[in-house]
């Protein structure tokens, strides 16, 4: 099945990552890499997310939800590009800078969080069944708000006793973002179970696969002092995890985009050998 | 030998959502629409069917793709 292929592009994507992470010394080269880097996988994202929604016409619910989550990588993506602390625009102070990356990453939070309540609530805009009792779906919900809530409240916590610092204020629009984004992993794997042996299946598991993949990175940052892992090597692991959620992203985003274009290249192949026979 | 409408819409279905969500949309759709059973879904109930089905599809393919499959259903029923 050539949707299975996608899956060779978050592999791809962590081999190349750390494989050149490790040519670069530590120090300001490393950085700057970082930088580079960032922005390089959130720039995958958002293509990814902007393919699946090109796919649907203006003010379809799922075109809506896949253009708002790529609204959340390309405004993240900006900031990194603009005012990032190792890439930005000459010219600007120290709080500018931290100012408008704020600004920005709030929108983009906003943006993501909506979006990911959208997918998760596709399964009952569409009118069709999860998998499971009612008991179970909610048990699975639950779980999922606890593990978050688990996860990244701890970094949140610390950072809501930090208020007067821009940057603890861009770590908690983050964190709200990602508590409801992790909030709804459950009920988009249902879906991806729900419609498992179908085309549609892919994007939603790949969705489902990029959040636990922000989860762990959340993880790491979260539990960064119990870690008691060396500087450097958190921030390898760090990036490792945010580069895969990326990569999931865009592969998400293509593969909605090809499941819908197997109907159109079905219907036309049908049309053309119909009127190839008449 | 004519095609049974609840095992082509099946089909078609089933390549997007799965079998299992394929199934019981058209058991669901077929109930609300028609009051009947997939296996109960004549020819003449194929269109009602498929009107039903429509808003389920627009939201997870779109609806110029909705309409290709739809299309599709309809020329394989011979509607």
């Amino acid at each position: 099945m050539r949707t299975r292929a996608l899956l060779v592009i978050p592999l791809v994507v962590a081999v190349l990552y750390l494989f050149s992470q490790a040519l670069v010394p530590l120090g300001p080269q490393r950085l700057t890499f970082y930088g580079a880097e960032v922005a390089s996988v959130k720039l995958l994202a958002t293509i990814g997310c902007f393919v699946a929604a090109a796919r649907f016409r203006r003010g379809e619910y799922l075109g809506v939800a896949w253009a708002l989550l790529g609204a959340d990588y390309a405004l993240l993506f900006i900031k990194d590009i603009l005012f990032g602390r190792a890439i930005h625009v000459a010219g600007l102070t120290p709080e500018a800078s931290a100012t408008w990356r704020a600004m920005f990453v709030i929108c983009a939070n906003l943006s993501g969080a909506i979006a990911s309540v959208m997918l998760a609530r596709a399964w009952a805009v569409a009118g069709i069944a999860l998998p499971g009792s009612r008991t179970s779906q909610r048990l699975a919900s639950m779980v999922a708000v606890i593990v978050a809530v688990a996860i990244v409240g701890n970094g949140l916590w610390r950072d809501l006793h930090n208020l007067q610092d821009t940057e603890a204020v861009i770590a908690i629009a983050s964190c709200l973002g990602d508590v409801v984004s992790f909030s709804v992993i459950a009920p988009i794997l249902l879906t991806a179970l729900a419609m498992r042996g179908g085309a549609l299946a892919w994007p939603w598991a790949l969705l489902t696969a990029s959040y636990c993949a922000w989860l762990i990175y959340d993880m790491c940052w979260s539990f960064e002092r119990q870690w008691n892992l060396a500087g450097p090597t958190l921030r390898t692991v760090e990036e490792f995890w945010r580069a895969v959620a990326c990569a999931l992203a865009l592969a998400g985003g293509v593969a909605q985009a090809w499941a819908i274009r197997s109907a159109s290249g079905r219907s036309r192949t049908a049309t053309e050998s119909r009127s190839t026979t008449s | 030998m004519s095609a049974v409408p609840h095992e082509v819409v099946f089909k078609h279905l089933a390549r997007y959502l799965g079998p299992h969500t394929a199934r019981t949309a058209i058991r669901t759709f077929a109930d609300r629409a028609l009051k009947r059973t997939p296996e109960q879904i004549s020819l003449q109930d194929a269109p009602a069917l498929l009107l039903a089905l429509k808003p389920m599809m627009r939201t997870l393919i779109g609806a110029d793709e909705c309409e290709a499959v739809l299309r599709d259903i309809g020329r394989e029923l011979g509607l």
